[in-house]
């Protein structure tokens, strides 16, 4: 085997011309699309090339998500000159459709679920895909918020409908273009005394840099209706009442290099967000977010890591426009996917139990992963943790009183627990103690549950 | 655990009452919207002490119509209004007698259920809805919100017609009758009621570029006419050469 690929190795430079490249196996994909990724391959003119080259494309026809199995034979044809090579690729399509339902039940509550997918509609790796859930009296949302941010509120019976449309920009698996149809009904009386009918309409452009960078530019056009009111719902929750659009471009860059999602050893995360409202629309603001995590291995058995979030979202007025921020724009913390020993949204302004979110905000939290006795290290760890931050309005006249307010009152909270793994979830349960909070703060003094794919 | 101060301060309760309503309509100098209109004549009527704070959304209320009161950190709507004024204030049907009170919510009734019926008609069924209440419905709305929501409401306000089906013959009929009955005396709420729709027939529906049947019934009576013209007169301060054009 050594000796092979010994062989390999000194014959790299040696000169060798692709005669032809052959694709079987295609039935719905259209010949001009693979054509497309495969033509670069001809400028091969070594056997290093070749194979690298080769391999490269086989690699970009199985990101595109179409092939069950792709296969590379290198074929010397007899009939052409001697160094000359066809290339033949083997491939397997996956199924065009593809049909999920699911339903989960707990105590008084349940959703169910129910997924479409049409894969490689028009030949050229493009898919469709429709999803749909119904929740009744759940406690989570049902659908993971795209920004991550930790906006992320809990809410009681929700339910989602999506109609997505994904298409490589190019050839290439990298860039991708994606167009969203959705309607979202979410209840958060139990936080912010109303419902919310979401619908609309989000295009992006998903570019990733590398295996572990993400550029992501969207335009958002969202229509959002406020209504069913609690009976004693907080004035400025009910000044944000009614219907209102948002039309806004945004701009996410992610840099993950961590080991390990769940339970990382070494690495860092990095994501910032912007997101400018007000082309159209009656709601115009600037949001920027940042959310980072560095985390570093002690002596193969303790990792620690120290996260930093911040936001802060500006109001902007344009002349002519019926400028606000409303109260589904704002930020909101506390929970344990974002201020753990806080109750959901349970930090910040709020009006009687209603919270009405803040426009300035940070939270920074370090925490100790570390493997248990009896347990298996790669599916429980212990945890402790100590978190803190802060949620204020900002007032735009005197922006420096708004900072002081951010930094002078920090609401504290550390706790220890237990971790798992969960698929490429993260499950905690925690004892938290609150440490300092204002008299407005929800603590949450005892054992507290968490599920998701970012923590503090 | 340390508690500390909020960093949030609730905005201090205003002392005096404020009734939500659909803004002014714009060139008319009041709100074009029966239920605001009604309500706001009878706080005037009952000299009840509040300020006007225009509002778009009728989510804001708490019954999902407008208007509603906010009074000592409380919101009220609906019937809780009138309640609350006359606990508050001063009941202007007290005067009357237990049969002219029958007599009078009678009438009501018949206002609310005949001439409602037809001004709703008109101005969410017939031609006058692109002309008028299209406009004045999605002025607060970007577009294409603008175009969508009034055509929304439209579709729920047809639905609750078509529920009950009374004919221009009855509100002819109810208009009659009102001609005969009013006169000078003190204002009942029965007086608001009546100048609220005679009120927005006259002015809001002179703006439509067709001819309205139920407006033409109104200046059939003239007395119906000059006695929302006194009321106007009489009890709305802001009344200007504008108002009384419009009423002409």
């Amino acid at each position: 085997m050594t000796d092979f690929a010994g062989l390999i190795i000194d014959s790299q430079a040696k000169s060798i011309r692709i005669n032809q490249i052959k694709v079987e196996g295609l039935v719905h994909t259209k010949h001009e699309f693979i054509q497309a990724i495969t033509e670069p391959l001809i400028e091969a003119n070594t056997l290093g090339d070749v194979i690298i080259g080769t391999r490269n494309v086989a690699t970009q026809l199985r990101g595109l998500g179409i092939f069950k199995e792709v296969s590379i034979t290198l074929d010397a044809n007899p009939n052409t000159e001697p160094d000359c090579v066809d290339v033949v690729y083997t491939v397997v399509e996956r199924p065009r459709i593809d049909a999920r339902t699911g339903a989960d039940f707990g105590y008084n509550e349940g959703s169910m679920n129910m997924s479409l997918l049409f894969r490689n509609a028009f030949g050229k790796a493009e898919t469709i895909m429709a999803t749909s859930s119904y929740g009744v009296d759940t406690t989570t949302s049902l659908q993971a918020p795209k920004d991550e941010s930790v906006s992320s509120t809990g809410m009681q019976g929700a339910s989602a409908h999506q109609l997505t449309f994904t298409k490589p920009l190019f050839t290439s698996s990298d860039q991708m273009l994606e167009a969203n149809l959705f309607k979202n009904d979410r209840n958060h009386t139990a936080l912010m005394s109303y419902q919310e009918a979401v619908q609309g309409f989000t295009a992006s452009i998903k570019n990733t840099i590398s295996a572990n960078s993400l550029y992501e530019v969207a335009y958002n056009a969202i229509w959002r209706e406020n209504h069913s009111l609690s009976p004693n719902a907080s004035l400025t929750i009910r000044k944000d009442a009614g219907h209102s659009l948002k039309s806004s471009i945004s701009h996410s860059f992610s840099i993950d290099t961590r080991d390990d999602t769940v339970f990382p050893t070494v690495g860092r995360y990095l994501r910032v967000f912007q997101e400018l409202a007000g082309f159209g629309g009656n709601v115009s603001f600037l949001k920027n977010e940042l959310n980072s995590l560095y985390v570093q291995n002690f002596n193969n058995f303790i990792s620690i890591s120290g996260s930093m979030r911040c936001g802060v979202l500006f109001p902007l007025s344009f002349e002519g426009s019926n400028s606000g921020v409303r109260v589904n724009d704002r930020f909101q913390l506390g929970g344990p996917n974002s201020l753990r020993g806080f109750s959901q949204s349970g930090v910040g302004p709020r009006e009687s139990k209603d919270s009405i979110g803040g426009d300035l905000y940070y939270g920074v939290g370090l925490s100790a992963l570390f493997p248990l006795p009896v347990l298996p290290s790669n599916l429980f760890r212990g945890h402790t943790f100590v978190n803190g931050g802060s949620l204020v309005r900002m007032d735009k006249s005197n922006i420096v009183e708004s900072t002081t307010n951010l930094f002078a009152n920090p609401s504290v909270a550390a706790g220890v627990g237990l971790v798992a793994r969960f698929t490429n979830f993260r499950l905690e349960l925690n004892y938290c103690v609150p440490l300092r909070a204002t008299t407005t703060d929800l603590p949450k003094h005892g054992f507290q549950f968490g599920i998701g794919m970012h923590f503090m | 655990m340390l508690r500390c101060k909020p960093v949030y301060k609730e905005p201090e309760q205003n002392e005096e009452a404020i009734l939500f309503a659909f803004p002014v309509t714009k060139n008319l100098s009041t709100c074009m919207e029966v239920e605001c209109l009604k309500i706001q004549t009878t706080l005037i009527f009952s000299h009840f002490p509040f300020s006007l704070s225009e509002i778009h959304e009728h989510n804001f209320s708490p019954s999902g119509k407008l208007p509603c009161l906010l009074v000592d950190g409380k919101v009220y709507a609906g019937r809780d209004i009138i309640i609350q004024a006359a606990q508050r204030g001063l009941d202007i049907d007290s005067f009357l007698s237990p049969t002219q009170k029958s007599s009078m919510n009678a009438f009501k009734s018949q206002v609310e259920s005949k001439i409602g019926f037809c001004l709703d008609l008109e101005l969410w069924y017939d031609s006058h809805f692109n002309s008028i209440t299209l406009l004045q419905r999605g002025i607060s709305y970007p577009w294409p919100l603008n175009l969508i929501i009034p055509r929304l409401e439209r579709n729920q306000k047809i639905k609750e017609m078509m529920a009950s089906r009374p004919i221009y013959g009855q509100a002819q009929i109810c208009l009659d009758g009102l001609s005969l009955l009013l006169g000078d005396q003190q204002p009942t709420t029965l007086d608001a009621v009546v100048f609220a729709y005679i009120h927005i027939i006259l002015s809001l529906l002179s703006k439509s570029s067709t001819d309205s049947k139920l407006r033409k019934f109104v200046l059939q009576h003239d007395n119906l006419v000059q006695y929302s013209r006194r009321l106007w007169q009489n009890w709305y301060a802001r009344v200007d050469s504008v108002a009384s054009s419009l009423q002409s």
